[in-house]
């Protein structure tokens, strides 16, 4: 023992102060009427979620791009409105009007249908980059302890993520093809079009939602699991591009048995669409169980993906 | 009903025991954890906040499972030792949104003021946190976990990065907090700063507490290793040999210094520490003797840890 050592007492230093007698009462437990009822607890989630996505500038590029395919379809309705304003009762007039339906835009289910799913490929390239943003960096750099720490139940956790994620894709699908559905039935000569096509909008909307629920649903469950972007992306693209492609050409090869297209996400979607707008199609020809069990073994696939990740804080390697 | 209670909280990570049976009852005031690394202090601290599962047991705030009872959670503030933050928020924004997702609305912002100006960050409110010091960023930390003005403060690491003038600021914070009523608990390497204003320790060896209480409490118990005392007299060989004929000391060493014999300090081994203060005035008057220091040499956290690890282990240190 030296002499130094002990005439070098830190401890002294540090030792506490005569003014720290202090203050105010601190805590807040007697003080319920600042808090946020616990049911609502989910919005903080969703809140900090859609505003880490918006402050970057390639959500603005996606949904730049996903407003030129809006404006089009909205420039096409307000075209063909003025078109057949112009040629009514005009010799000749419906056969060009009706020749530019076929192709553009008609105001039925499939044209609506089609339009949603147009804007799909930007909503899969948006959550594609936007999967660590949202869901993965929780869970690589650690910040899901801040999140799991507070007064949050897990599932109240997953429902902001998945508020956030769905708000996004909505913004992309859902919202624009209402304001399409609006915009059509407004153009019209009455509103009749409103009164008639309640099935579109059921349409519009079952289909709609899910695309921003599923499509969330699976983007939580892969970033959950993957956490960096580039992972992330890899993993997109091979449930978006390659399995379409495999599926296909197994599809074919194995003497075109439609099980095989279950395997496909996007085949599950447009079957869904279809059955949401009334729509006959060959997607599918066996058991309508079949697609939805299909769908739901993804889904639950994602959902199990996430719970497993959120259920287990790593603290010792 | 104490604010903290532990029964019998087990964690396995397979095989590997994180945490074995613990048992304690922790009260209003400054509560240090002591370890080495994989000691289950951090195993503790995330079960204590609610993001572990306990394998046996349970840990209750105010009576309630945390685990089981997430609004139980808004009493608590966590302090991670990781630093994974939202590196685009500024600093401001980062604790607003944790106090949102504590259940604060409205008054989020004038909460989270309220927590930066405690912790002496609010003059570098608006800087992004990507651009902060590790300094800055553990006060920011810190004044998450205070957002919302919480019953119990539970602290990993809050000292790292942190220079000796902002330590000493925080450790005075800690000081307030406990003496307005909060059960601040602390986990640091920086031992004798936590000996400096911790009311009690707890020691964490291979997932078990080994002793829990107040240091000096604990030293007390160390039957087998007594107290060495470093004494500066002015005749040093007088007082030994009285020392030794009371029986209040079991052994002497005179300490070197510079190399050289140093007649006039001594190391003594005290076993009855109590009685040792007691009779030690005594003697001195009897002898006639000055005594200019008298220092505990192995009362320190760090030493007390060491014979308390020794003991667990079966041998001495």
């Amino acid at each position: 023992m030296t002499e130094e050592s002990l005439e070098i007492n830190e401890a002294d230093l540090l030792s506490p102060s005569p003014e720290a007698t202090v203050v105010d009462r601190w805590t807040l437990s007697s003080a319920p009427e600042e808090s946020r009822a616990a049911a609502m607890a989910w919005w903080p989630v969703a809140r900090i979620g859609l505003k880490l996505v918006i402050k970057r500038w390639i959500f603005w590029v996606f949904i730049a791009l996903g407003l030129i395919n809006f404006l089009f379809f909205s420039a096409m309705i307000y075209f063909l409105a003025g078109l057949a304003a112009q040629l009514k009762g005009q010799r000749f007039g419906e056969g060009p009007l009706e020749f530019a339906r076929n192709f553009i835009f008609t105001g039925t289910g499939e044209s609506f249908r089609d339009f949603i799913t147009s804007q799909n490929t930007v909503v899969m390239l948006l959550l594609a980059i936007s999967g660590a943003v949202l869901v993965g960096n929780d869970f690589r750099f650690r910040s899901l302890t801040f999140y799991l720490s507070k007064p949050l139940e897990r599932w109240q956790y997953f429902l902001g993520k998945l508020v956030a994620t769905s708000l996004l894709v909505s913004m992309l699908t859902l919202l624009p093809c209402l304001a399409l559905f609006i915009e059509y039935g407004l153009f019209g000569d009455t509103f009749d079009y409103f009164f008639e096509s309640r099935r579109i909008l059921f349409g519009i909307l079952a289909y709609g939602l899910l695309v921003s629920v599923g499509m969330s649903i699976l983007l939580l469950g892969v970033a959950a699991l993957l956490q960096r972007t580039i992972s992330i992306v890899m993993v997109w693209g091979l449930i978006f591009i390659f399995l379409p492609i495999v599926t296909e050409v197994i599809h074919e090869a194995a003497g075109g048995s439609d099980y095989w297209k279950l395997l496909d996400f996007w085949s599950l979607l447009q079957w869904c669409s279809n059955a949401f707008f009334g729509i006959e199609s060959g997607l599918y020809s066996g058991q309508p169980w079949c697609p939805i069990a299909a769908l739901a073994a993804w889904l639950g696939a994602a959902l199990w993906a996430f719970w497993s990740k959120t259920r287990a804080v790593e603290v010792v390697s | 009903m104490n604010p903290v209670s532990i029964r019998d909280l087990a964690k396995w990570y397979g095989e590997i025991a994180g945490l074995n049976k613990v048992n304690l009852e922790l009260q209003p005031g400054i509560i240090g954890l002591v370890g080495p690394n994989g000691a289950g202090k951090s195993t503790l601290m995330k079960i204590l906040t609610g993001q572990l599962k306990p394998s046996y047991g349970e840990a209750l705030i105010f009576g309630k499972d945390v685990w089981k009872t997430a609004a139980v959670r808004r009493r608590l503030g966590y302090s991670p030792e990781g630093d994974s933050f939202y590196e685009d928020m500024s600093v401001l924004a980062f604790v607003r949104a944790m106090g949102r997702l504590c259940g604060l609305g409205g008054s989020a912002d004038a909460f989270a003021r309220e927590a930066l100006g405690k912790t002496g960050a609010l003059e570098y409110a608006g800087k992004r946190l990507k651009a902060c010091s590790k300094g800055m960023r553990q006060r920011a930390k810190l004044a998450q976990a205070l957002v919302h003005k919480p019953d119990i403060l539970v602290l990993d690491e809050p000292l790292n990065g942190i220079d000796a003038t902002g330590r000493r600021e925080m450790l005075r914070l800690f000081e307030e907090l406990a003496a307005a009523g909060a059960t601040v608990i602390v986990s640091s390497h920086i031992l004798e700063e936590i000996e400096a204003v911790t009311s009690r320790i707890v020691f964490l060896a291979q997932g078990k507490v080994i002793a829990s209480g107040a240091l000096a409490e604990v030293r007390g118990l160390l039957k087998d290793h007594p107290l060495k005392l470093l004494v500066t007299a002015s005749e040093p060989r007088k007082l030994g040999a009285r020392l030794l004929e009371s029986g209040l000391v079991t052994g002497i060493v005179f300490q070197r210094r510079g190399g050289e014999l140093a007649e006039d300090d001594l190391v003594l081994s005290v076993p009855q520490v109590e009685s040792f203060y007691r009779a030690l005035p005594g003697l001195v008057r009897e002898l006639g003797i000055g005594i200019d220091r008298l220092v505990p040499l192995d009362a320190s956290v760090e030493a007390v840890f060491g014979y308390l690890v020794g003991e667990e282990m079966g041998g001495g240190p």
